[in-house]
């Protein structure tokens, strides 16, 4: 009796699950289809600004600008038909695989072709693009290999391909190619062509002619010859193993999507990725269409290049406060055996934090701690600040305790024989001498960091060096696009430091009523 | 009273204080001379346990404040100390450099603190002074401020480590006068000094060391007319003549 009441139960139980389970996927427990693409690969994706986005444009997830292209409008067709908004979030091309993985983003959309290696990692649907199997060949205009057409025509020709594609293995099949290493993204690809670097790139055919007709000193050779082997052939969404369900139900909606319809959109997003690329003869009016074609992206980037420098300047410094005074914790035999042991490995863990932090680069930091932590739990730009406060607070930290060192030990003499304890000579005395000595270090980390925090376009922060590639991307105006930011970094970073030489005499010589002020600050921070 | 015992003081290898044995009565000035390297600082600085002696005992009011179970921060706070550099907080102005440890360490209320403050600064004439940043003081200035400072905290005991030494000859007068007037409203104190007149004119009783020894201890007028021993005898006849 009691046998069959559990089975009853536990038939009620799993019975509205399962229910669920065949009604809704994990992927659009949110409401929205989340795709992730690098939107530099036009026709596929491309980034491009509200004034100039179609119809067809999505906005990119956490910022002004807006993503289109073929891989776009697939994505579309496929979230309408699962009854949810799509979600557009732009990360590099080789960060896609762990950002799918770590449930950042739901599919690739990006123009991936599903290769055995990638199949080892995740699954892939069907493939919504077949690019006839056909391989094309970059070049520079006046490229003495120029007019060729057959893939045995290369000999000798130094040619690369895009970091993470299997487009370089391809160059294997071509006899005579002197094969360069593969290069990080496109707009690498395009400049090292350009300036005769290497002779050219590989890449598939739709892409090879979009990029070949973006400029005057390029043009695309497609390769009729070159054999490809199936599985390289054509795109597929990439898709987190163990969801086979999901998997199905966007083959169903793949397979109602006619090939004359694919072929029609694939021309619209040709279409449209050539309308974005305006040649200009002049370099500086060049400069200044792409600059006013992409103010608000620009304006963007700037604000929150500026917001990542100071909060993280500042978060920086709190925490390297922290991280100082664990690392001047001094042993005294008067201690108790456990005050000893906790002072020992306060130090022990500060100068493991200084020296991991310092020995590694930020970039590093922050693809481990983006991946590996934080893309489930927080945005970008908040994983952002996080990692530009802890990475500056180490070198607060030398900064702080050689400011600390360099005040006199009759400071500390004096406080201990009024009775003070060290804790209230270093809030009271030490501190405030400290922060005033070391303000100009402190500025100049500030200055460092408008800078620094470039390296976090890679986990897709948007700030301004980000901005300036998606800008780029758009037309492919690699040296205009860098040409403007390069400006802008250096535009603010002077600025900076002339305002901050202006605050910093006004401190320096500061009446005893900014002092007491100080010290009234602190005092108020230790009681909090 | 303080009670020195047994002290022993290395810097390394090298032996600074030598077995010293002191009782310092309440009431008593007390001048400690002797030649640089003699150890006479450091034999101050072990009273407050600024230096900490490498063995021996050091009894304030007949508390071992080494290895007793005693707060020596309160000790401390009893034991006002001069230093022949100040050493006053560059980050205050005059008056918050008097306020600090008597609203910290004694918890006083501001306002007690201040009025405190104002009283000793006065008594060193620096009260006109009470709201400069004290890098604009002179030595002279910034020595009288230290004594005020200490004074604030209402000590037992003075600890002056040759307060005169590092000031411009023509204000070491103003300074030694303040101690003066210290020293006659019945302090008990301990001065390391080289102001042999001062000395002579303020103690109760001169102790003079030599590489880490009390060599002579007896009260001024026998010290500086009719020293007993020989290293006394060569030293006064160094910085006298002079």
């Amino acid at each position: 009796m009691r046998k069959l009441f559990t089975i009853i139960m536990m038939l009620m139980m799993t019975l509205p699950l399962q229910f669920n389970a065949s009604e809704t996927y994990a992927q659009l427990e949110d409401g929205t289809f989340t795709i992730g693409t690098d939107c530099a690969y036009a026709p596929y994706a491309f980034t491009t600004t509200k004034e100039n986005a179609s119809d067809t444009a999505v906005q990119i997830a956490d910022s002004t600008s807006y993503c289109d292209g073929y891989d776009i409008m697939i994505a579309s067709e496929i979230a309408d038909a699962l009854g949810v908004d799509v979600e557009v979030k732009v990360i590099s091309f080789d960060g896609l695989i762990p950002a799918l993985n770590s449930g950042q983003i739901d599919a690739i959309v990006a123009g991936m072709s599903a290769t055995p290696e990638r199949q080892k990692e995740i699954d892939f649907s069907e493939n919504y693009y077949d690019d006839n199997l056909t391989m094309g060949i970059v070049m520079g205009a006046d490229s003495q290999y120029a007019g060729h057409a057959n893939a045995s025509d290369f000999a000798g020709a130094e040619l690369s391909s895009q970091l993470g594609t299997f487009h370089g293995d391809l160059l294997n099949e071509m006899p005579g190619v002197d094969i360069v290493t593969p290069m990080e993204s496109v707009d690498v690809l395009m400049q090292a062509t350009k300036s005769g670097t290497i002779d050219g790139y590989i890449t598939e055919e739709e892409t090879a002619i979009s990029q070949g007709n973006s400029s005057d000193d390029l043009i695309y050779i497609l390769l009729d010859d070159l054999e490809i082997p199936a599985e390289f052939s054509g795109v597929a969404l990439g898709i987190k193993k163990g969801s086979d369900d999901f998997l199905n139900e966007i083959n169903t909606i793949l397979s109602d999507i006619s090939n004359k319809q694919r072929i029609e959109m694939m021309d619209e997003a040709n279409d449209k990725a050539n309308g974005e690329y305006v040649e200009d003869t002049n370099f500086l009016s060049g400069v200044w269409t792409l600059f006013s074609s992409n103010k608000s992206l620009y304006a963007e980037g700037l604000k929150t290049t500026l917001i990542l420098a100071i909060l993280g300047t500042v978060f920086g410094t709190l925490i390297g406060f922290v991280v100082v005074g664990l690392r001047i914790q001094k042993v005294h035999y008067k201690d108790k055996p456990i005050i000893k042991v906790l002072k020992k490995c306060a130090n022990w863990l500060a100068i493991v934090y200084i020296d991991i932090i310092r020995g590694t680069p930020m970039m590093v930091q922050a693809m481990l701690f983006f991946y590996g932590i934080a893309a489930n739990i927080m945005e970008p730009n908040t994983a952002g600040v996080i990692i530009i406060s802890f990475n500056t607070a180490a070198y607060i930290a030398e900064i702080l305790r050689s400011g600390i060192n360099a005040i006199d030990p009759g400071q500390m003499e004096a406080g201990r024989s009024l009775g003070l304890t060290n804790t209230q000579t270093f809030i009271y005395v030490i501190i405030p001498q400290t922060l005033k000595n070391t303000i100009p270090a402190l500025a100049n980390e500030l200055i460092v960091n408008i800078k620094d925090s470039s390296v976090l376009s890679v986990i897709a922060v948007s700030e301004l060096f980000y901005a300036t590639k998606q800008a780029a991307s758009t037309g492919y105006q690699y040296t205009e696009a860098y040409f403007i930011s390069a400006v802008i970094y250096l535009i603010l970073t002077i600025a900076l430091t002339r305002i901050l030489n202006i605050v910093m005499r006004k401190l320096l010589n500061s009446e005893n009523t900014e002092e007491m002020m100080n010290m009234q600050n602190i005092e108020e921070a230790v009681k909090l | 009273m303080i009670k020195v015992e047994n002290i022993k003081k290395y810097f390394g290898k090298k032996m600074v204080l030598d077995d010293i044995n002191l009782d310092i009565e309440d009431g008593q000035v007390v001048t400690i001379i002797g030649p640089s390297g003699s150890g006479k600082s450091t034999l101050l600085r072990c009273m407050n346990l600024l230096e900490e002696p490498t063995s021996g005992e050091v009894y304030v009011d007949g508390q071992a404040i080494i290895s007793g179970d005693v707060d020596i921060n309160i000790v401390r706070s009893q034991m006002g100390m001069v230093f022949q550099h100040f050493n006053l907080f560059n980050n205050l102005n005059v008056i918050d450099n008097c306020v600090l440890a008597q609203t910290k360490v004694m918890k006083k209320p501001k306002q007690e603190a201040i009025d405190t403050a104002n009283k000793f600064l006065d008594d060193v004439g620096m009260l006109s002074f009470k709201d400069v940043k004290v890098s604009s003081l002179s030595g002279g200035q910034k020595q009288r401020v230290a004594i005020a400072r200490a004074l604030c905290m209402n000590p037992k005991y003075m600890l002056f480590d040759e307060p005169t030494s590092a000031l411009d000859p023509e204000v070491v007068g103003d300074v030694l006068e303040v101690i003066k007037k210290l020293a006659k409203s019945g302090m008990t104190m301990v001065i390391v000094t080289h102001e042999m007149g001062f000395a002579k004119e303020v103690s109760d009783r001169v102790i003079f060391m030599d590489k880490g020894l009390v060599v002579e201890d007896s009260d001024p007028q026998t010290i500086f007319t009719a020293p007993k021993h020989e290293r006394t005898q060569e030293f006064l006849k160094r910085v006298l003549n002079y």
